[in-house]
C-alpha cells in the first residue's frame, strides 16, 4: 500500500464510503495509524485499539487528578490561565479522551504571572527538568535560560509522583501563543479574557479557552510544528494527527467558530495566514465541504505562498520539494533538511538539540 | 567605553570567540556582529559566572540585553556597579 492509497482511504473514511482491505493491507494501515496516534480512525476501520484507548484514558485521568492541586491553588490565587490542547481537545474534537495520547499538560499564562505560577508549583513539589528514558533530569542553568530566551515557553515543570502508571506530571508553560521567532506581539492577557471553566472529570475543574480562541491557539501550535526546522528535523515527519485535530475540532465547533467570526479574531492579531495554512492542508487531506467557506474567507496571496514553504523565520524559508503524503508517511525530513539547509541553519538545529 | 563596559565586552569575547568584536562600542547591537539569539545563552552564563549573580527572569529579555550599554544597565539592576580586578 503506497502513500497515495493511504490518503485515498483517509478521504473515503471521511466520506463514510465502504473500504475493503485485505488482511495484509489492514494490518499495515493499522500499524501506520497507531504510529500516527490516530485511534479514532482505527475505530472507524474496526481495527482494535481498545487497549490503547483504555491506557490513554487512565493516564490522562491520573495526570489531571494529580495536577488538581495546581488548579486549586491557581483558582485561589486568581491567576488567569488556560489549558490548551490535550484532554480538552480530545474531549471536544473526538468525544473521547482515549482517542488521543496526551502525557503532559499544556498551560498558557501571562509572562507577568510566570513567577507566581512557578512559586505555586515549587511549593507543590514540581521542579524544572525533563524526562529522559523514563527518568527525571534536572535542567541546568543554560537550558533554563535557553527556554526563556529562545522559546515561547519556560522550562517544563515536573512532579515525580512515585506512581507506577503516571510516574511524572509535566506542565509545559507557555507565555505566548506564537513562536519566539515571530515579530508579532499578541497580548496573552487579551487571549485569557476569553476563558471558560470546564469540568474535565468529576471534581476536576480547569480553565480553558472559548472555542474560537482554543482553535486559534491550536492552529498556531500545529503551524509551528509543521514549519519549525528543528521540529521537522527531530521528528522526521509531519504528524497526520495534527490535521485531524484541526478538522475534527472545527467540525464539532463550527456553530461557534463561524468563518467570519474566526477570521475577525485572527485578523485582529495578524495571524490569518497561519490559519489558512492549517485549513488548506486539511482540505488537501479531507476534501470537505465544511472547509470551503473558511478557505474562501482566509485565502490571500501571502497565505498561498506560505503553503509552499517551511521555516518559521520569514527571511529563512525553504520551498517544499516533496509532496504532503511524503512529509507525513516517509520519516525522511531529516535527510530533506540536511540537503537544503545551510551550515548555519544546521548549527542552530544542533544547538536546539543540545539545550532541549 | 567605561571600565565596566570593557569588562562586559571582554566577557562576550571570551564566551563567543568566533565573533569579531574589534569595532564594538557600547551601542553596537549584537545582531550587527552576527550574534544570534541562541548565542545569548553563552553571554548570560558568562556574565553570571563572572559577576557571581543570577539574572532574574524579568530581566532576561533579549531586546534589553543586545548592546553592551544595555547589559551594563542589567548588571546595575543586579547590584553590580563597578568592576573589581584582582592582581596576583
Amino acid at each position: 500500500m503506497n502513500n497515495s492509497e493511504i490518503m485515498n482511504i483517509l478521504i473515503k473514511i471521511e466520506e463514510e464510503k465502504e473500504i475493503r482491505l485485505n488482511a495484509k493491507d489492514r494490518d499495515y494501515l493499522g500499524y501506520i495509524l497507531k504510529k500516527q496516534g490516530c485511534y479514532h480512525l482505527l475505530d472507524k476501520l474496526d481495527i482494535d485499539c481498545e487497549k490503547e484507548k483504555a491506557i490513554n484514558r487512565k493516564i490522562i485521568y491520573k495526570t489531571y487528578n494529580g495536577a488538581k492541586y495546581v488548579f486549586a491553588e491557581l483558582a485561589k490565587s486568581g491567576i488567569q490561565y488556560a489549558i490548551l490542547k490535550g484532554a480538552i481537545l480530545s474531549k471536544h474534537a473526538y468525544g473521547d479522551i482515549g482517542y488521543r495520547k496526551s502525557r503532559d499538560i499544556d498551560f498558557l499564562c501571562a509572562a507577568k504571572d510566570i513567577k507566581k505560577v512557578e512559586e505555586i508549583m515549587y511549593s507543590l513539589g514540581y521542579k524544572q527538568g525533563k524526562i529522559e528514558n523514563e527518568r527525571f533530569c534536572l535542567l541546568d542553568r543554560a537550558s533554563i535560560i535557553f527556554y526563556k530566551l529562545n522559546t515561547h515557553q519556560i522550562a517544563p515543570l515536573v512532579l515525580q509522583t512515585g506512581e507506577r502508571d503516571v510516574p511524572f506530571i509535566e506542565f509545559d508553560i507557555n507565555k505566548s501563543i506564537i513562536w519566539s521567532e515571530s515579530q508579532l506581539d499578541i497580548p496573552v492577557e487579551e487571549i485569557l479574557e476569553h476563558t471558560v471553566e470546564e469540568e474535565l472529570f468529576t471534581n476536576i475543574k480547569v480553565k480553558t479557552l472559548q472555542p474560537i480562541y482554543f482553535f486559534i491557539t491550536m492552529c498556531l501550535h500545529h503551524y509551528k510544528d509543521m514549519n519549525s526546522c528543528y521540529l521537522l528535523y527531530r521528528k522526521k515527519r509531519i504528524s497526520l494527527r495534527r490535521f485531524y485535530d484541526i478538522f475534527y475540532y472545527l467540525k464539532e465547533k463550527s456553530n461557534v467558530c463561524k468563518p467570519k467570526e474566526l477570521f475577525a479574531v485572527a485578523e485582529n492579531y495578524h495571524i490569518t495566514n497561519y490559519l489558512y495554512y492549517c485549513l488548506y492542508y486539511c482540505q488537501e487531506i479531507f476534501h470537505s465541504d465544511i472547509l470551503v467557506p473558511y478557505l474562501q474567507i482566509f485565502k490571500s496571496e501571502e497565505a498561498d505562498r506560505l503553503t509552499k514553504v517551511y521555516g518559521l523565520r520569514t527571511s529563512k524559508q525553504h520551498e517544499w520539494k516533496i509532496e504532503l503524503s511524503e512529509r507525513i508517511f516517509e520519516h525522511c525530513l531529516d535527510k530533506v533538511l540536511e540537503d537544503e539547509l545551510s551550515d548555519e541553519e544546521m548549527r542552530l538545529i544542533s544547538k536546539n538539540f543540545y539545550y532541549l | 567605553m567605561n571600565q565596566i563596559e570593557k569588562k562586559i565586552a571582554d566577557i562576550i569575547r571570551g564566551a563567543l570567540p568566533k565573533i569579531n568584536m574589534d569595532n564594538i562600542t557600547g551601542d553596537t547591537e549584537f545582531e550587527e556582529l552576527g550574534i544570534e539569539s541562541i548565542d545569548f545563552i553563552a553571554i548570560v552564563i558568562a556574565l553570571e559566572e563572572n559577576f557571581d549573580i543570577e539574572i532574574t527572569d524579568e530581566l532576561l529579555i533579549m531586546q534589553n540585553m543586545n548592546t553592551v550599554k544595555k547589559i551594563e544597565n542589567i548588571l546595575k539592576l543586579c547590584g553590580i556597579t563597578e568592576v573589581k580586578e584582582f592582581n596576583e
